[in-house]
């Protein structure tokens, strides 16, 4: 039987220090011997194609920075450890691509750094795609998530059947009807519940801090709970009995 | 080089002068007929003398420049 823990979305310098702290803790103490973060270790607005005068005001090495501090604070030294890329990092891969030649050059650097944090960690990086970018962990599939909006969790029960995102902040399960149900759980954010570009949109009212954990059994079935942030305070019980 | 600290230098959010008196390279060599090398050593010559006011940043056409103003034009605004 093996722990893991499973964290997502701490959008770099828009993390939130308490729910971060929180979840370092957690983990420190859990001792899990499988470390995940689902996705957007950074927010990397300030390249967003689009980009406002407010977002390119937004310093990418702050940014990267953040990020790098929670991922040397997260993984552990003999665990087994994944960063998976969600639709923020993935900016810093299609920089590469940019028509302007300086701009693609620093995009190959940047992707160059996040390898090299993946690589000091022993760390297995997945991409942001809908088909390779699914880490499985046992029965349970684990992918940074792809669909947004209410129906977001059956959406990605129906693609992915039992599975675990981030991507929308908010926490949330959703199980298919049927003789072998599957379960879709979105595990919260471990970000900034208010950033100015959601000021008007009411879906910021179901973001949460939170993030998964749970038991890994040999043949492949898992247990699995959710923590989730109240006014600041997060209670995690972290043992298990087989009844 | 960093490569995080060398994009947020790019894109650095100071827009574009566009008021009087600013000039970029290709306009100097265009006013006086100048050749590429004659405007970056005139350019660089008065950076040095301190007469120039210097902008860099990212341009209105989305590239990556510099733009300049004498010192003089400052007076007074």
């Amino acid at each position: 039987m093996k722990k893991f823990v499973i964290v997502s979305d701490i959008h770099g310098n828009l993390k939130d220090k308490t729910a971060c702290n929180a979840a370092i803790a957690f983990t420190k103490k859990f001792r899990p011997e499988i470390r995940i973060i689902a996705g957007d270790l950074w927010d990397f607005s300030a390249i967003r194609t689009g980009a406002s005068e407010d977002e390119r005001a937004v310093s990418m090495q702050d940014d990267f920075e953040a990020g790098k501090d929670f991922a040397n604070d997260f993984f552990g030294r003999t665990s087994e450890n994944v960063l998976m890329l969600g639709n923020h990092d993935i900016r810093a891969y299609d920089l590469r691509d940019s028509r302007d030649a300086v701009k693609g050059d620093l995009g190959e650097r940047m992707v160059a750094d996040i390898k090299a944090l993946a690589a000091k960690h022993k760390a297995k990086l997945i991409d942001y795609d809908a088909r390779d970018g699914v880490y499985q962990l046992g029965e349970l599939n684990v992918v940074h998530g792809f669909h947004s909006g209410m129906s977001a969790c059956a959406a990605h029960a129906r693609v992915y059947g039992n599975v675990v995102f981030g991507h929308i902040h908010s926490i949330e399960s959703f199980q298919t009807p049927g003789i072998k149900q599957k379960e879709a759980r979105s595990i919260g954010c471990l970000c900034d519940l208010n950033p100015s570009y959601v000021n008007r949109k009411t879906g910021k009212l179901r973001w949460s801090h939170g993030w998964a954990y749970g038991w890994l059994h040999e043949d492949g079935t898992y247990a699995i709970f959710q923590t989730r942030g109240v006014n600041g305070k997060f209670y995690a019980p972290t043992n298990i009995a087989e009844y | 080089m960093n490569p995080w600290a060398e994009m947020d230098r790019i894109i650095k959010r100071i827009p574009e002068p566009t008021g009087f008196g600013w000039f970029t390279k290709s306009e100097l060599m265009s006013h006086y007929k100048m050749s590429d090398g004659a405007a970056t050593r005139t350019i660089r010559k008065m950076l040095n003398d301190k007469l120039l006011d210097e902008w860099s940043g990212t341009l209105s056409v989305g590239k990556f420049g510099k733009k300049w103003k004498l010192k003089s034009e400052n007076k007074g605004k």
